[in-house]
């Protein structure tokens, strides 16, 4: 909890178990890693470059969370979504 | 709890994670905690072009639970002390269960002997 | 902002609940717990592959089913102000109990009184926060007292859910 506190209200990326890549705003953590993402929307990989998907406001379980990416705004303003092709993110197998 | 003394030996460092959905991740081991949650700093997804998901990313967190490997640098592992932490951890898991049996048996007799009497 | 908290002023409230096996529930929020076990009614439940839909009266389902849920953007304001008014009760009790203590102060200025006075002080307290932690676990006392008054309201309104799910009791449609 602790570690993820320096990433509250920063815009974040959550890469979900099952494959999804959200970003948001960190609202909120507790000690399972259920995560509180506001504003948040899914970015989808297909070879037709990212479909962004409007969300709203998003409760993560954190069996769901496996990676919470602190993100660069200005890296990210630069990104063509259109341009960047690539398959989607493989689920996690434990 | 020896492998979080052992990661926090390692904070500073150069490391690669691998996940569980084969996506490596290298960066500066930030901190770590008792599940071995991961913070990294600076952070490169190996194969960008490949898995670009985090290209705006410079910092994460990664839950203990999806890493499947951990690339260490090799010249800042101390092998030594990790053997003998290991074997420290050992033997005093095996001093511990000694005495766990130790007390159920002696349990046991003072049952059978009152059952006796 | 904890996570449970944005669900427990969630209840009440339309929300979206995707679970692990990829099937969603639409409906409204009724009743949650620590675990993020929760009670919905007037569901949807929607397959995988969004190709099937059920509409249920009212069910149950497990925390740990759950991969993640979506509610609506006006909850997280409604926690806000929730925190906000939690922290200005703080704050008040807070001013006249500190007021009260530097009366003591003054006042008492033997020992014995003033110890005396503030153990009945403290007896007061714990009466008060005795009574909230009889019908729940509520750590801090101020913010037992708060929750113990919202609580009320959710009673009623699970007494009235309960009511619901009893009359329509294999609703499964």
């Amino acid at each position: 909890m602790a570690m993820l506190e320096s990433y509250l209200k920063k815009q974040v990326l959550v890469l979900t178990a099952d494959g999804r890549s959200i970003i948001g705003t960190l609202r909120g953590i507790d000690q399972t890693i259920n995560v509180v993402l506001e504003k948040c929307h899914e970015r989808v990989y297909s070879e037709e470059g990212i479909e962004v998907i409007p969300l709203g406001v998003h409760l993560i379980k954190g069996d769901d969370v496996a990676v919470i990416g602190e993100v660069d705004d200005e890296l990210d303003k630069k990104l063509n979504l259109k341009e960047i092709i690539a398959e989607p993110m493989k689920p996690i197998v434990h | 709890m020896l492998f979080f003394s052992f990661y926090k030996s390692l904070v500073g460092k150069e490391i690669t994670v691998e996940l569980k959905n084969d996506l490596s991740i290298t960066g500066l081991l930030q901190s770590v905690d008792q599940f071995l949650n991961i913070k990294l700093k600076d952070i490169k997804v190996n194969e960008e072009d490949k898995y670009p998901y985090m290209i705006s990313v410079k910092n994460c967190f990664i839950r203990g639970s999806v890493v499947r490997y951990v690339h260490l640098p090799a010249e800042d592992v101390d092998v030594e002390t990790l053997q003998d932490h290991s074997r420290l951890e050992a033997r005093e898991q095996k001093k511990q269960n000694k005495q766990h049996q130790e007390q159920k048996s002696s349990t046991a007799t003072t049952a059978t002997t009152s059952t006796t009497v | 902002m904890l996570p449970l908290s944005l669900l427990r002023t969630g209840q009440g409230h339309q929300i979206m609940v995707e679970l692990k096996n990829g099937e969603t529930y639409n409906g409204l929020l009724v009743n949650c717990d620590n675990w993020m076990n929760i009670n919905l009614k007037n569901v949807i439940r929607t397959s995988k592959d969004s190709d099937k839909f059920w509409k249920i009266q009212s069910c149950y389902i497990r925390g740990n089913t759950i991969k993640y849920i979506s509610v609506p953007d006006e909850i997280i304001d409604l926690v806000a102000e929730e925190e906000q008014t939690l922290r200005t009760t703080y704050q008040q009790r807070g001013d006249s109990n500190r007021g009260r203590g530097r009366g003591e102060g003054f006042g008492g200025r033997g020992r014995g009184d003033a110890s005396g006075r503030g153990r009945g002080d403290n007896s007061f307290r714990g009466g008060r926060g005795g009574g909230n932690s009889g019908d729940s676990s509520s750590a801090s006392r101020g913010r037992g007292e708060y929750r113990g008054s919202s609580r009320g309201g959710r009673g009623d309104f699970r007494g009235s859910s309960r009511g619901g799910r009893g009359a329509n009791n294999n609703s499964t449609a």
